[in-house]
């Protein structure tokens, strides 16, 4: 079970308001390409948090302690 | 679980084939010409991380054996222009294997494009740029096998598509000993393996005399910070007269440089860094830079074996770093 897609953290993460200290590799370069899209206005950052969204929940024990962290901050 | 992660005479890799496992294979040409054809995917290189430490040699192969892991596993091969096609490839649940010949277009064309999918990131993807003898560049091409055929090419790319069982996972890692370091802010103006003017701290100058002038020890790469993630690019030459300075990897537009701050003895610090046991660790490869650099002949990094390689894949490529594929 992953955070609701609402909570401002998503948001937060992806302008690089919250940088918060993540252990998997890919969730890093997943990131990094989706804030690179929003800032190079490839997609809105709404298209952003949906996408960052699906990535999570599709392999929520990779990223389950990642998602403590983001959630924590 | 019996995992061959090692160096091994052609007789006893042959053996392997003919048992029909689903191997990855790294060695040099004209050992990996001996092999049988079968499941196997390989590609050139004769430097290796191996039990007893760095060593180069071209009697024996490093073999990789997947069979107990991996569901399923298919091989296959791309050209240039179907980068995307390998994407689609993959399956959902498990990761792919890939291997590129060092200075081959399609090395050129992942270096710079494979990081504009954003699918990339979707499905574990690992692997290598193929090398040859240090003392052959220039006369002997970087290759990969398709194992099927025991065919070599040095143009184009080859994937072992591996597929895991619904409950297990696979998880790629690197070890980059080399953080940013307290020099200028790089950037440069467009992507490429090579770069004439750069924008030092937002003052645009020619980026060759920057390096000359402030003396910056090109052993050391560029980091670029990706959320977290530091992502070494190695310089391969500074052309002084030409005022131009080439890399190992693309430096990208809108991305943020410094040179990296160099690290005391890479075999305590690596050490330091290297997983632990039990935590699923399968297979590596390490970059050749880190070999000649580190003067890692001889010397072991932990218990952590793998090829030594003229770049390494990590979804994307990077340089001077340790690649890591892990099965949960």
């Amino acid at each position: 079970m992953i955070p609701n897609i609402r909570r401002h953290e998503w948001k937060d993460l992806l302008s690089g308001t919250i940088n918060p200290k993540l252990n998997s590799l890919s969730l890093k370069l997943k990131l990094n390409n989706l804030r690179m899209g929003v800032r190079t206005k490839k997609m809105t950052v709404d298209e952003a948090v949906q996408e960052i969204h699906s990535y999570c929940a599709s392999n929520t024990k990779m990223y389950s302690k990642d998602l403590k962290t983001i959630f924590q901050h | 679980m019996n995992i061959q992660n090692k160096l091994c005479t052609v007789e006893q890799t042959n053996e392997l084939i003919r048992g029909g496992n689903t191997l990855i294979i790294a060695g040099d040409e004209r050992v990996l010409e001996q092999l049988e054809s079968g499941n196997w995917i390989g590609g050139t290189i004769p430097y290796f991380m191996s039990e007893e430490g760095g060593c180069m040699t071209q009697e024996k192969v490093f073999v990789t054996d997947l069979t107990d892991f991996v569901q399923s596993a298919k091989i296959a091969t791309y050209g240039a222009a179907e980068i995307e096609q390998m994407l689609d490839d993959r399956f959902r649940n498990g990761f792919s294997y890939l291997l590129i010949p060092a200075f081959s277009e399609i090395h050129s064309k992942y270096a710079l494009e494979a990081n504009n999918h954003s699918s990339l990131f979707d499905i574990p993807t690992m692997g290598w740029i193929t090398g040859v003898d240090l003392e052959e560049i220039g006369s002997r091409t970087p290759k990969i096998v398709d194992g099927r055929s025991a065919q070599m090419s040095d143009s184009i790319m080859i994937a072992l598509h591996c597929e895991l069982a619904e409950e297990q996972f696979a998880e790629i890692d690197i070890i980059n000993l080399f953080e940013q370091g307290e020099h200028d802010l790089l950037e440069f103006k467009e992507d490429g393996f090579s770069a004439t003017d750069c924008m030092v701290n937002g003052k645009e100058m020619n980026f060759a005399d920057y390096v000359n002038d402030n003396e910056i020890d090109i052993r050391l790469p560029l980091v670029a910070d990706y959320s977290g993630a530091f992502i070494n690019t190695s310089f391969q030459q500074i052309d002084t007269a030409g005022k131009k300075v080439d890399f190992y990897a693309p430096v990208l537009k809108n991305y943020e440089y410094r040179v990296a701050k160099p690290v005391g003895d890479y075999v305590k610090e690596f050490n330091a860094m290297i997983p632990v046991e039990g935590n699923g660790l399968i297979c590596s490869c390490n970059c050749i830079l880190n070999y000649l650099y580190s003067e890692l002949e001889g010397k072991q990094t932990g218990n952590v074996t793998g090829p030594i390689t003229f770049g390494e894949i990590a979804y994307v490529l990077v340089n001077q770093t340790m690649v890591t594929l892990a099965i949960n």
